[in-house]
């Protein structure tokens, strides 16, 4: 299976050989094979020994195209590339998750200080829909695409929390 | 001035700085008392605190800033003095005032000098009048936006513009030319009357590279004052410091000397108590001229108490009980090297966005030379409800190279989850050489492209264990993914299930 790891633009091909022990398997990347020594799995992180060296990796969000994983605390994007993904993904072409495309979402916590747009606007990507304060700091919230701004979900003074639906654009 | 004998202590305060009042207090076997809003119920102060008073909603406004109902709870918790931290309450004149009215102590200066220390401009003509060099600059504080613009002519563009009751550089703006002066006037003054319910501006000459370098000092009721050397606190954004050390690496004996002399007559001359900093910009032919007095134990006050072995939180205690200090400037030796690194929840990839939420776990650096002075644990919650920064990260060394190389080993040993932080950036910071050379200014990040490296520096750690990433995808699609379906939301492991996991996956030949 080939994992492109998106910070580095660097794909590496990778799969399990063979299992050696109740806790490990030999896997190779690329053309190299490794031990791959398990210390104990959950459903959201993973704690190994890889060729004697210690690792933590917790997954933060996966879906069927990529995940985002923590691995010792540094922050990764991994795509993965399965021949069969990649041609579902083309054949379904621009409506998966064309739905979830039309909602602004926050990726931080904050209060509305203030509300910029106007509903039933014409916003470009970039334009500052609502400014939220967090951490004493004022941070804007920008349109993620160009559109008209149908519904805004929040109003000044409110609390939104990461990942609340700030509003819809469509 | 009687002795008082102080045998419970309130901290108005939150975070690692609460924890430091809490750790000083132990020491000197003083009862602590903390105080938390809602939303730091189960915060570490709380914890480890002898007792602990809620006083209101996540708003500062509502707790932390709330003078009577934090003075009604030290008078309920029978306390003999508060301590403010820093931040919040703790260069308000009025809560001095407020405290000392209700028979408690305020550790720290007396409210005058708050007054005092809290106008800029009273400050410079104070110095100026002793002898002490300032910054060319308005004569007084300037309310409307014309008046600025005639001084911004008289002593030329580019200007700062700075609310005279602002601090910890907030309100401090930059203009080029008169326009942007007019736009920066408008913003700054809505600004300063939000956070300190006043307008009041100055103009002050902009010097271009300069540093920023303070002097710690402390000055007791018996009049006896002494100065703790200098702290290099150039590396700033957003005039928001960052990394701080001591010594600077422009500060030879000669100059440390007639600085300190000067930090001294200006204690002497509005007879400061207690603890405060006074802050100097440096320019590229080390003169020093005066900006202002901190009248409060500053964020960094640890890389000084590194240099000089003086534990400066039980030395405001002693001074605030009456006694003299128990050391004479010619006792202080400047030993070896510090540096501070602020670990803050920003995300310095991404224009500094601040981060907060849920730390899964967390592991701090620790071993020879470090010191850690922060309010996480594993589990904890860094609130967007207050200021970034969750932990103070020290090195000290015999000298620069050894404390360098402490900070680099002790970023990589800094383990947080789940929170954006500035780590790599201060890994950008200790390995550019810009930095190792003592090059700094206040405009070092920009100057540098510092930020531009920081982008290297996550790739290093990627390109590093680019084996284990890939080997952590593999593993999630071929043994976690699996066990989802079978398992949901378990997280304990069972034996039996991984085995039949690894053989499934091979019969599937993934």
């Amino acid at each position: 299976m080939e994992f492109k790891i998106e910070d580095l633009a660097l794909t590496l091909d990778a799969e399990i050989v063979r299992k050696v022990g109740p806790d490990e398997i030999i896997i190779k990347i690329g053309d190299k094979e490794h031990i791959l020594h398990i210390l104990c799995s959950s459903t959201n992180e993973v704690e190994f020994m890889l060729d004697n060296s210690y690792h933590h990796a917790k997954y933060m969000h996966v879906n069927s195209a990529d995940m985002k994983l923590e691995v010792d605390g540094n922050p990764v994007t991994v795509s993965q590339f399965m021949e069969l993904r990649a041609i579902a993904k083309k054949s379904s072409g621009e409506d998966s998750g064309s739905s979830a495309q039309r909602y602004l979402t926050s990726s931080i916590p904050g209060r509305v200080v203030s509300v910029v747009a106007k509903p039933e606007s014409e916003v470009k990507k970039g334009d500052v829909i609502v400014v939220l304060e967090s951490m004493k700091m004022q941070v804007a919230i920008k349109a993620h695409k160009d559109g008209k701004l149908k519904e805004l979900k929040v109003k000044e003074g409110s609390s939104i929390a990461r990942n609340d639906v700030v509003a819809l654009i469509e | 001035m009687e002795m008082t004998k102080i045998r419970k202590i309130l901290t108005a305060n939150r975070g690692e700085i609460a924890i430091r009042v809490i750790r000083a207090c132990r020491e000197m076997g003083i009862k602590s008392v903390s105080v938390y809003s809602d939303e730091d119920a189960q915060a570490m102060h709380v914890r480890l605190a002898d007792e602990a008073y809620h006083i209101g909603p996540p708003s500062p406004k509502e707790s932390y800033l709330n003078m009577e109902k934090i003075v009604d709870t030290a008078k309920k918790a029978g306390v003999d003095a508060i301590h403010p931290g820093y931040g919040f309450l703790s260069e308000n004149a009025d809560f001095v005032d407020l405290c000392e009215k209700a028979g408690i102590i305020f550790i720290g200066p007396k409210s005058e000098t708050l007054r005092f220390s809290g106008d800029k401009m009273a400050i410079k003509t104070t110095a100026r009048k002793i002898g002490i060099p300032v910054v060319p600059a308005s004569d007084g504080i300037l309310d409307d936006v014309e008046k600025a613009v005639d001084v911004a002519e008289k002593i030329g563009y580019p200007i700062l513009l700075k609310s005279a009751f602002g601090g910890g550089g907030r309100g401090i703006r930059l203009a080029n030319n008169e326009k942007t002066l007019r736009q920066e006037f408008e913003m700054s003054t809505m600004e300063a009357k939000a956070a300190y319910g006043r307008a009041a501006m100055f103009v002050e000459k902009y010097l271009p590279r300069i540093r920023h370098i303070e002097f710690q000092l402390m000055r007791d009721s018996h009049g006896n004052a002494v100065y703790l050397f200098e702290r290099e606190c150039s590396i700033q954004r957003r005039y928001q410091k960052l990394v701080e050390m001591a010594p600077s690496p422009v500060v030879d004996e000669k100059t440390r000397t007639t600085v300190g002399n000067y930090v001294l007559k200006l204690a002497d001359e509005i007879d400061y108590l207690n603890a405060g900093t006074v802050e100097w910009i440096c320019d590229d032919k080390k003169n020093f001229y005066l900006i202002e007095i901190n009248s409060r134990l500053q964020v960094e006050h640890p890389v000084t108490e590194l240099i000089t072995g003086i534990d400066l939180l039980k030395l405001q205690i002693q001074v605030v009980s009456g006694e003299a200090i128990p050391f004479k400037q010619s006792d202080l030796k400047l030993n070896g090297c510090a540096i501070e690194c602020r670990i803050n929840a920003e995300d310095p990839l991404n224009d500094f966005t601040p981060s907060s939420g849920l730390v899964p776990s967390c592991i701090m650096p620790n071993g020879p030379g470090i010191r850690v002075d922060t309010y996480l644990y594993p589990g904890c919650n860094v609130s967007g409800y207050y200021d970034s920064l969750m932990a103070k990260l020290l090195a000290w060394g015999r000298d620069f190279e050894e404390a360098r190389a402490r900070m680099k080993r002790a970023l990589n040993e800094f383990y947080i989850e789940g929170i954006q932080t500035t780590i790599p950036l201060h890994k950008a910071i200790m390995d550019d050489p810009a930095f190792i050379a003592g090059d700094l200014s206040t405009d070092y990040l920009d100057r540098f492209k510092i930020l531009d490296r920081v982008q290297e520096v996550v790739k290093e750690s990627a390109r590093e264990r680019a084996n284990a990433i890939v080997a952590a995808a593999l593993l999630h699609n071929t043994l976690i993914r699996r066990g989802n379906n079978a398992e949901q939301n378990t997280n304990k492991r069972s034996r039996w299930k991984e085995e039949g996991r690894f053989a499934r996956g091979f019969s599937y030949g993934v």
